[in-house]
């Protein structure tokens, strides 16, 4: 469970998100929708613990995020940035194997237990047949799918996913927002941000729209499908809502 | 090739280079001198050259390595070295100061010594202020390269106006050596390197979380800011006591960890680590084996035989060994 309460996001004198209350429960999917520049990323650092808010608290499992070490928000939340290179020489394998990290000893050696978690991360996300594969050899989607596998191999409650479908062919983006409604029934609290609104809608259990000049609108995804909140917040007037579908105007 | 095999060729590297270190020179030194079997002279070699000598390239040569290893991977960057963070240029300069503007003091061994290690640790102040004071590491980047622009231009200067003599001393220092150490100077080299080597296992898994980027690393629990200063203080320390006792050395802290991706095809730090310090060691030693020229009365400047060595094997690496470089 993620909690932020008053919680204002920026840079400087500049206010992307403004006096913020969210809740968003354990097993819940919620997408941050917005413009470019409109805060989504910004607010998911802050409520990963990267990135000091301007004001505000946030918590995570009812325990303020300031009193949590860096090891232990490790412990409970991994990430995907899509700015994560692809590490030449990498396999897929050694690649989910960093996400075991902080359970291994001194030298990084993996046990037996290591090893299934690895494996049983790779089969969940359905990379079985790239186990063996260069990451510079992989497509966009693979690689995504990879770096979801090391999330999980991670072994914590929450996952934050900055723009996870950006650049990924639409069968791509299908099977990764697949894979996390998966994950979402195994109980894992899922935040991810996203341009793809139509994608968000189906998966998302709560939908944050955010302005990027400090206003924020908050709710499930029936409520926020609303014609108004939609092209309110991503200043356009072609965006439509009919009988609980989006259409666009074009 | 298993893995075992390739660890087998870097041990077999460094038995069959350090006891022809040891035994191959302008004099040649039998096997039974090692134990008690030589005359005097032999003995006196052995102490006080050979050994030194071999020892000297083997941890310095696997410093330069490890530093250069750490450099790449902190700032992402295949052709970074240890040199980056401009120690040697500040060695230089202060060398450079003494040797051509220093007068008397310029013959003492011991006034070259100290001046080089002053040089460096100046410059690595100068590089923990800006490293404490900028959140972007590439700001250290730019502060070493343009140190060693500012000390090649002062010390350009200085050569212009120097008498020959001072100018011979310089250059010479500039050629790199491993012989001007003496056994008893050892400690001073080899303990500071040795607490780095035991320490440098506490950098592996940080250093695999930073390969896909600060902010990886960031989301893996690592204190990146803490890790960066630590990086730069352990590679100052090498740069500067290697610099101190055998001049600005090229190319082998720049080559090794290369050669150790590419045989272990590998950029993880838990294989390329001890892999680098290995080759790194048997490169230094392999280097100034060639540069002593065994069986003749003449010897060759060892960053000329490292650049010889080194600079093929970078330009094979860029265009070839796609595995050996860490970005993508």
């Amino acid at each position: 469970m993620i909690e932020a309460k008053e919680l204002s996001v920026g840079y400087g004198s500049r206010v992307l998100v403004k006096d913020l209350d969210l809740l968003l429960p354990k097993g819940s999917v919620t997408a941050f929708i917005g413009s470019n520049g409109s805060g989504k990323s910004s607010l998911m650092r802050v409520l990963n613990g990267l990135q000091d808010p301007l004001s505000g608290k946030v918590s995570w499992n009812g325990r303020p995020i300031s009193e949590f070490d860096r090891k232990e928000k490790a412990n409970i939340a991994a990430s995907l940035y899509s700015n994560f290179s692809r590490v030449e020489g990498f396999t897929v394998t050694e690649l989910v194997a960093l996400g075991r990290s902080n359970f291994t000893g001194f030298f990084g050696k993996l046990s037996d237990h290591d090893n299934e978690k690895i494996a049983e991360a790779i089969a969940i996300v359905g990379i079985a047949s790239l186990k063996e594969k260069e990451l510079t050899t992989l497509s966009d989607g693979e690689f995504r799918k990879a770096m979801l596998a090391k999330l999980l191999a991670q072994d914590t409650d929450i996952l934050f996913l900055d723009e996870p479908t950006t650049h990924l062919d639409l069968p791509a983006a299908l099977d990764f927002v697949q894979v996390l409604k998966t994950l979402a029934l195994k109980g894992k609290t899922i935040v991810m941000s996203t341009h793809h609104l139509a994608l968000a809608f189906k998966m998302a259990d709560h939908i944050l729209l955010l302005d990027g000049n400090g206003k924020a609108a908050f709710g499930n995804a029936t409520k926020m499908m609303n014609h108004e909140l939609l092209c309110g917040f991503l200043k356009t007037d072609k965006i439509r809502v009919e009988n609980g579908n989006l259409l666009f105007d074009l | 090739m298993s893995k075992a095999v390739k660890w087998l060729i870097c041990f077999l590297i460094l038995v069959v280079l350090v006891p022809a270190s040891l035994f191959l020179g302008s004099v040649d030194i039998p096997f039974e001198a090692f134990f008690g079997g030589g005359d005097e002279l032999q003995n006196i070699i052995i102490r006080e050259s050979r050994i030194p000598r071999t020892l000297a390239a083997l941890g310095g040569g696997a410093g330069l390595a490890l530093g250069g290893l750490f450099m790449q991977t902190l700032f992402r960057n295949p052709l970074a070295g240890p040199s980056v963070l401009g120690l040697t240029s500040g060695s230089s300069l202060a060398v450079g100061i003494l040797t051509l503007g220093g007068g008397v003091l310029a013959t003492s061994q011991f006034a070259v010594v100290s001046a080089a290690a002053i040089g460096s640790i100046a410059v690595l102040f100068v590089i923990l202020a800006v490293a404490h004071r900028f959140a972007n590491i590439a700001s250290v980047l730019i502060v070493g390269r343009m140190l060693g622009f500012f000390t090649s231009a002062v010390v350009s200067l200085l050569q212009a106006y120097a008498d020959e003599a001072s100018l011979k001393t310089f250059v010479f220092w500039g050629f790199g050596s491993f012989s001007n150490i003496a056994f008893t100077q050892l400690p001073i080299l080899l303990i500071p390197l040795a607490f780095i080597f035991l320490i440098s296992p506490f950098f592996i898994k940080p250093l695999n979380h930073l390969l896909p980027g600060e902010l990886h690393a960031k989301t893996m629990g690592v204190n990146v800011k803490s890790l960066q200063f630590s990086l730069v203080v352990a590679t100052g320390i090498m740069v500067g006591v290697i610099t101190a006792f055998c001049g600005p050395i090229a190319f082998i802290g720049l080559a090794a960890p290369h050669l150790a991706r590419m045989l272990f095809s590998t950029p993880n730090h838990r294989t390329v680590m001890p892999a680098t310090l290995i080759l790194g060691g048997g490169l230094a030693v392999l280097c100034d084996l060639i540069a002593r020229l065994p069986f003749s009365e003449y010897a060759l400047p060892l960053n000329t035989v490292a650049a010889f060595m080194g600079a093929p094997v970078v330009v094979y690496l860029v265009f070839k060994g796609r595995k050996s470089r860490i970005l993508t």
